[in-house]
């Protein structure tokens, strides 16, 4: 970013923009940070706090409304939703930073091995065009039909298609940095790959990384739950919101508190990853920008 | 400049759109258009190929039947004009109505009907059963052909006009087709003639009324009488979606919907435009199947810990909710509201009883090892009657280790004979409709043949005898006597578990009259107003 | 020129064809056997076992591979296992609707998401700015089919002035047409329309910070001649390039939109055979599809060539 000075031809946006970035750079964090912790905690407290077993029946009291035994109300089989929802945040949180964690390191890795070893280049990215080629949903649900549903496998299914995008991330990454004066310098004197790789092109990648995974993160938890609505998810044994969601939807006009509840969940734990993720690239791409 | 560019490119890509609406004609006027929301997909046209429901409801409409079953379950002549049975009951004459055609303008003959039985028989229960008694067919004339049966057999107008899977008639042309292919043409002599070019599998089927078709005289009763077509055409949709099928149903896009999700009953009864009927009084039967090969339920008083261990009352308000539309207990194995109803061996089970499963397990050398059962991910009504049968389970001190898995997949598995810790299974719940189940020779689940008896294989030869005679004797009355020892027996030996009867209403616009109590939806009779 | 075609094509063939091996891979070492729907819940394992056979479902993989892979060569995508109808057929009739409801979703983000994010950017750090942002957030975290469920309610239920399902053919009417994809796109186009809102925010903020927009305003050109002919030009190929990859995006929404508004497109064709196994329908359905996603970003490549001369071949 060239030197925006004081000038008297500096355009209104410009300086406003200056503001912004910094106002708004900490208050995308603060809100995002505290509502997921706030849900973090929420799913981590769930075994202590939520007062009904979440997979138990009851069927004498299905599809209750809302009321003083069941904040959240009941489902078709009598399940407390309050503790389903609740025990659902475990899962949809694993599955999220799970998914986003494989794929960082998968795609991490895939991307500078493309990006360094020339030679691998074109055969890395040929599979990985090949596997962006197929749409997630579908390549998702064609694993899900390969082997036994479980938690393990959706995180497969959900890693998979995501780890193309940061493979291709970190090589354009690499590519850029490789050409870089002061790596060719390095290079010249002898540095040798691995210290290369860890000192000097490594610690840029990693922006990028963390941003792309808090996004993997939140699509992570919105792909299991658009598994769950297409049956194709977790197995309806353990509760997650993908699960529950499916579930009530043929009563969204029945009982719409099976959907509404984990549903505004779900919505509110994407939207503060996102928001996290927003704060930190703006955080993080200061800081860069002031290196180069 | 782009923008230029971009704006000549919509100005022809609107242009193009208009162009398309002037040239089309318009969709045929929708109030002689019926259409339905139909339970499944209708994917194979081949009544004789799949045994699915929705392809047989599609057999309804396109074919017509030798017989067909009144609302007190006899069958009563329908293609058949006059009938005689000699006094040996051994040989049966068939002479049909007179100027019947098929869809293709050509005749209805005596020899198509024989090619279309004998092509039914080869893969229908009750017309196996039938032929085996069988001497042969004879084609008398173009209108007359007789059954010879040289065994007794007492059921040949039940299973000629057997509701569930009936013999429906098609050219011989078709009929004689060999048996592993599948059929392509639905020409057929029924009310409704199937308009292929318009079928889309996985979305819409359309029938348009069939103008030849001459109905019988009588007013219609269950699936008997006068099957007189009152819309010019009926769609069938297909929505995967319970929710959209009912804002659909409410909005009066679509005017039917074949099996609403129960719990969407109380609310369509309250909505002044919608009308509930429960066409069908026998119902669906809900049961548990176990894997009679393999330990623990290959020793029968593990079955029998299956008897007391279940509640049909539980699995009902979980699967149904609302009690109007189930049982709240049926001691039979053969339907209650049917002819069979029997309480015949039942009265020790009728209370669930953990302790004594618990015992009966122990005896029957369960010790503690997990059981597989099998829970579908993609049908709810089994997937909720499976967790109430995994909660029981564990009640009564079983290791239960759940597989949830697709319906393609259980299917699947479920046919192989593998242990169940080795890719096979010991439990899982299937259902069946109420004419079948009430017929212990057309309950498939019922027959305990061994090695050809369905997944599950339970084993005991003295209650398929025991089904032999009953279907070999052709006085209804003697055979109604023997019924009681047959569910005795069947109380003993435990083929399944019956865990609940219950009726799926329909539910159709309030302008529609004349939807007729048959048992399975009809679409003949139905006027829109 | 040519050349380059000709290469950027060979190479996307050689990618369509590992498509190709790994999903018929996929499938046929899936569980689960199509022949055993086909004869139906009331079915004797001798049924299942017939059926198989007629099928050809009981010879080895690599038969099989080799059998469907010769039709390829001839143009024969197969028929269905289900009704037999031929792939190519089945596939042909559900293209209008997953296409109309792609192109009006595209128009519906693209028309909303381009004037908020150049007025976000215009308007960056104020009110406005925020107020679109957290719109753009909100829309892209709430599942599709919430969304969905909540516009039938309001828009087709309690105010009637939309259909709740199903999808008419545009030879049937242009206003009967676009009555039935106004929900499905909107509910699938917002979080498209989302994330092209916050890439055009943020390029339009770079391009704004550049040199020639500061000799342009001193120029004395007007700020809505700045924003719309110098900067949204040159912001054209980042935002470009989101519509490409958007397109996966969509092909994933609408997959779960058809089955939510109804609508007989290939998003739920595929589903249904994934879920039936009906093979030959699954592999036709995703080669085409990964042929269409090359083909799009082909174009899209193209079209790089149109808004910046600089780029080369």
């Amino acid at each position: 970013m060239s030197g925006a000075a004081a000038a008297p031809t500096e355009l209104a946006f410009s300086r406003r923009r200056r503001r912004l970035r910094f106002a708004s750079r900490h208050l995308t964090i603060l809100v995002g940070g505290t509502l997921l912790v706030l849900l973090i905690a929420l799913a981590l407290a769930a075994p202590a706090i939520t007062p009904y077993d979440p997979i138990a029946l009851d069927v004498t009291h299905r599809l209750r409304p809302p009321n003083a035994q069941h904040w959240f109300g009941t489902d078709n089989y009598g399940r407390d939703i309050l503790s389903r929802t609740l025990y659902g945040g475990r899962i949809s949180l694993f599955v999220g930073i799970a998914a986003a964690l494989a794929s960082s390191v998968t795609g991490t890795a895939i991307g500078l091995a493309a990006g360094v070893f020339r030679w691998a280049d074109a055969a890395l990215m040929r599979v990985m065009d090949g596997l962006m080629a197929i749409p997630s949903i579908l390549l998702a649900v064609a694993m899900m039909t390969l082997v036994r549903p479980g938690v393990l496998i959706v995180i497969v299914a959900i890693t998979i298609p995501e780890v193309p995008r940061v493979a291709r991330l970190v090589r354009s990454v690499v590519l850029v940095i490789r050409e870089q004066t002061y790596v060719q310098a390095a290079t010249s004197i002898g540095t040798r790959l691995p210290r290369l790789l860890l000192h000097h092109i490594l610690p840029n990648t990693l922006t990028p990384i963390i941003v792309q995974a808090t996004y993997v993160c939140a699509s992570a938890v919105l792909l299991e739950a658009y598994l769950g609505f297409l049956g194709v998810g977790i197995p309806p044994e353990i509760p997650s919101w993908g699960n529950i969601i499916s579930d009530g939807r043929t009563y969204v006009q029945l009982a719409i508190w099976i959907v509404l509840f984990p549903g505004a969940f779900l919505g509110l734990m994407v939207v503060a990853i996102n928001m996290l993720g927003d704060g930190v690239r703006d955080l993080l791409d200061q800081r860069l920008a002031s290196r180069f | 400049m782009p923008t230029h560019r971009m704006m000549r490119l919509a100005a022809a890509l609107l242009a193009v759109l208009f162009l398309g609406t002037l040239t089309a004609p318009a969709e045929a006027a929708s109030d002689k258009t019926l259409r339905a929301v139909v339970n499944a997909d209708l994917k194979i046209i081949d009544p004789t190929w799949t045994t699915a429901y929705i392809t047989i409801r599609h057999g309804y409409l396109v074919y017509d039947t030798l017989f067909a079953l009144n609302s007190k379950f006899e069958p009563k002549p329908q293609m058949v004009d006059t009938y005689t049975v000699s006094p040996d009951g051994r040989i049966y004459t068939f002479t049909l109505r007179a100027g019947q055609k098929w869809h293709d303008g050509t005749p209805v003959l005596a020899s198509d009907c024989v090619a279309s039985l004998q092509r039914w028989a080869k893969r229908n229960a009750m017309g196996q059963h039938m032929v085996e008694s069988m001497e042969g067919f004879e084609v008398v004339d173009d209108l007359t052909f007789k059954i010879k049966l040289n065994k007794p057999f007492g059921l040949v107008l039940d299973a000629l006009a057997g509701a569930e899977a009936p013999a429906f008639m098609m050219p011989a042309r078709i009929a004689n087709q060999p048996i592993d292919q599948q059929i392509t043409d639905a020409t057929g002599s029924g009310p409704f003639i199937f308009k292929k070019d318009e079928w889309q599998p996985g979305n819409k089927a359309v029938y348009v009324r069939n103008a030849a078709y001459i109905p019988r005289k009588e007013p219609p009763d269950y699936l008997s009488g006068g099957k007189v077509a009152k819309v010019d055409r009926v769609e069938w949709l297909y929505m995967p979606d319970n929710n959209t099928a009912l804002a659909a149903l409410q909005a009066g896009e679509i005017d039917y919907f074949e099996s609403p999700p129960l719990d969407f009953i109380a609310l369509m009864k309250s909505n002044p435009d919608l009308q509930v009927l429960t066409i069908d009084h026998l119902g669906v039967q809900m049961m548990v199947r176990p894997n009679a090969l393999f330990p623990p339920f290959d020793n029968y008083k593990a079955r029998e810990a299956l008897l007391y261990l279940t509640s049909q009352s539980d699995t009902m308000q979980a699967v149904v909710g609302d009690p109007s539309l189930f049982k709240e207990y049926c001691p039979t194995y053969f339907m209650c509201n049917s002819d069979n109803e029997t309480a015949a061996g039942a009265k020790p089970f009728a209370k669930q009883d953990y302790a004594k499963a618990k015992q009966l397990l122990q005896e029957a050398g369960y010790k503690g090892e997990p059981l597989v059962v099998l829970q579908p991910t993609d049908r709810p009504q089994y997937a909720a009657a499976t967790t109430v049968l995994i909660d029981e389970l564990r009640k009564a001190g079983v290791n239960v280790d759940v597989q949830s898995l697709d319906w393609s997949t259980i299917t699947s598995r479920r046919a192989k004979k593998d242990p169940p810790d080795k890719g096979g299974w010991n439990l899982f719940i299937t259902s069946q409709g109420g004419p079948d189940v009430a017929s212990p020779m057309a309950n498939i689940w019922f027959n305990a043949a061994c090695e050809k008896a369905n997944v599950g294989w339970p084993c005991d030869k003295e209650l398929v005898g025991l089904v032999d005679q009953w279907a070999a004797e052709s006085d209804p009355a003697k055979r109604h006597a023997m019924i009681d020892k047959i569910q005795e027996r069947a109380f003993v030996s435990v083929p399944y578990v019956n865990v609940g009867q219950y009726f799926q209403p329909i539910a159709f616009r309030a302008n529609l009259k004349g939807v007729l109590e048959a048992g399975v939806p009809v679409y003949w009779n139905i006027e829109k107003q | 020129m040519i050349r380059v075609i000709l290469r950027k094509l060979g190479s996307t063939a050689v990618v369509v064809a590992v498509v190709a091996v790994i999903v018929f891979l996929l499938i046929h070492i899936s569980p689960g056997d199509p022949a055993a729907i086909i004869a139906g819940d009331r079915a004797t394992s001798a049924d299942i076992e017939h059926i198989r056979q007629s099928l050809g479902l009981d010879q080895p993989l690599i038969v099989q591979f080799g059998l469907w892979v010769g039709r390829l060569m001839h143009g024969d995508l197969g028929v269905s296992l289900f009704s037999r109808m031929p792939v190519a057929t089945l596939v042909a009739g559900r293209v209008e609707p997953t296409v109309s409801l792609a192109i009006a979703t595209m128009l519906f983000a693209v028309s909303t998401a381009l004037p908020l994010g150049i007025l976000a950017a215009w308007q960056v750090g104020r009110w406005v700015d925020r107020a679109i942002m957290v719109l753009a957030i909100v829309a892209f975290s709430f599942p599709i089919f919430i969304i969905g469920y909540g516009l039938v309610w309001g828009f087709a239920l309690k105010l009637r002035l939309l259909p709740v399902q199903g999808y008419t053919t545009l030879a049937n009417g242009f206003v009967p047409y676009l009555q039935h994809l106004i929900l499905p796109a909107v509910s699938l186009g917002l979080v498209f329309m989302a994330l092209l809102t916050r890439m055009t925010r943020s390029t339009m903020i770079e391009v704004l910070g550049e040199d020639y927009i500061r000799t342009a305003r001193a120029k004395g050109l007007g700020q809505l001649a700045i924003l719309l002919r110098h900067a949204l030009k040159n912001a054209a190929v980042p935002i470009v390039t989101t519509i490409g990859s958007g397109i996966a995006l969509l092909i994933g929404g609408v997959v779960v939109t058809e089955s939510v508004f109804s609508i007989p497109g290939i998003g739920r064709l595929t589903i249904d055979a994934v879920t039936q196994r009906d093979y030959p329908v699954i592999q036709g359905v995703i080669l085409i599809s990964s042929f269409a996603y090359v083909l799009v970003n082909f174009v899209i490549d193209l079209s790089y060539r149109l808004f910046d001369p600089r780029i080369q071949g």
